[in-house]
């Protein structure tokens, strides 16, 4: 008599159209819209409202990677940011619609 | 129906005006996640009454160029000038938030705290002496984890139980920008102090997490009556 045996085999899925826009759009939300919101709620804590003020990053203990920003930049993007998330909406909208 | 006419050229064209020129391939979103929680708990501090200023490593005020630690190092280090934030609330000891410092742990081993809220005092004895503060001392600690492409893996939400244990229990906080259904499940076994989703894209989780900060300071004034 013959035992049965039971195999798992892995195989491969490509993302689907829809995956793709979502994960697409995750992206661009949490590292555009996110990375903006980001430096403007920094630059409104720290209430620095001269053209001269910059927030800097600096390395510690290890590493050495540098980068800094101009907080009244940051103010000045509001309005671009409060534009992205408005088209994302309505591209995410208008998506749905065409399915 | 198709997509509205000229939306994605709008769309590219905000981008444009809203990608940060300076936030380049090698500068961390970590590094601005971490300064972002500490705004945060500024928030909450302000919130619940504290008046705020900053100060750098040498205790001078600052006020044009704020230096935020990127890799976490002793709180009396002055290779750059660091700053960190002074909290007074009427009646109570001083705090001091910081970014990127390292306590000592039950064991005596340093460890390193994301976004730490200490007391003034203790923070001065480290800066005078070259000490680690005590954990006892530190008020709340957040460990924040800024994760694009993937999820926090099991080994993290494990490393922060085992660092709650060494550096107390209370007020130990877990945050990342990006959930994971296993880390999820395990903290949920052990704590409610974490959020998996936290970021300026989820506001409510924002000000969920703001709230229990300020519930944080909330005791402390109590404590301190």
């Amino acid at each position: 008599m013959v035992r049965r045996t039971s195999a798992e085999f892995v195989g491969r899925a490509d993302y689907t159209a829809e995956e793709k826009f979502e994960m697409v759009l995750g992206a661009v939300r949490a590292v555009v819209v996110g990375g903006a919101k980001i430096q403007d709620a920094l630059a409104k804590t720290l209430g620095a409202t001269d053209h001269t003020a910059e927030i800097h990053f600096e390395p510690g203990e290890t590493g050495d990677v540098t980068h800094s920003f101009r907080p009244t930049e940051a103010v000045s993007r509001r309005g671009h940011v409060e534009e992205v998330e408005r088209l994302l909406d309505e591209l995410v909208e208008d998506v749905k619609r065409a399915d | 129906m198709p997509i509205r006419a000229n939306l994605l050229a709008n769309l590219q064209q905000a981008l444009n005006a809203t990608v940060t020129p300076n936030l380049t391939a090698t500068s961390h979103g970590d590094d601005l996640y971490e300064a972002y929680v500490w705004s945060i708990v500024l928030e909450a501090a302000r919130t619940r009454g504290a008046t705020t200023s900053f100060k750098d490593v040498h205790g001078n005020s600052v006020t044009g160029q704020f230096v935020f630690r990127t890799s976490p190092c002793e709180i009396w280090w002055d290779a750059q000038n660091y700053c960190h934030a002074e909290l007074a609330f009427n009646g109570c000891p001083e705090l001091e938030v910081h970014v990127g410092i390292y306590v000592a742990g039950r064991s005596m081993v340093r460890h390193e705290c994301d976004v730490a809220v200490l007391h003034k005092s203790e923070a001065d004895l480290c800066r005078s002496r070259h000490v680690l503060p005590r954990a006892s001392k530190v008020v709340l600690a957040v460990e924040c984890k800024y994760y694009m492409n993937s999820t926090p893996g099991l080994a993290l939400g494990r490393a922060f139980l085992g660092l709650r244990d060494e550096i107390q229990k209370d007020n130990r906080f877990f945050v990342a920008t990006s959930h994971s259904a296993s880390v999820d499940k395990l903290l949920s076994k052990h704590t409610r102090d974490y959020d998996l989703q936290l970021s300026p894209v989820t506001p409510h989780n924002v000000d969920v997490m703001r709230g229990t900060f300020e519930q944080v300071f909330g005791n402390f004034k109590a404590r301190h009556r």
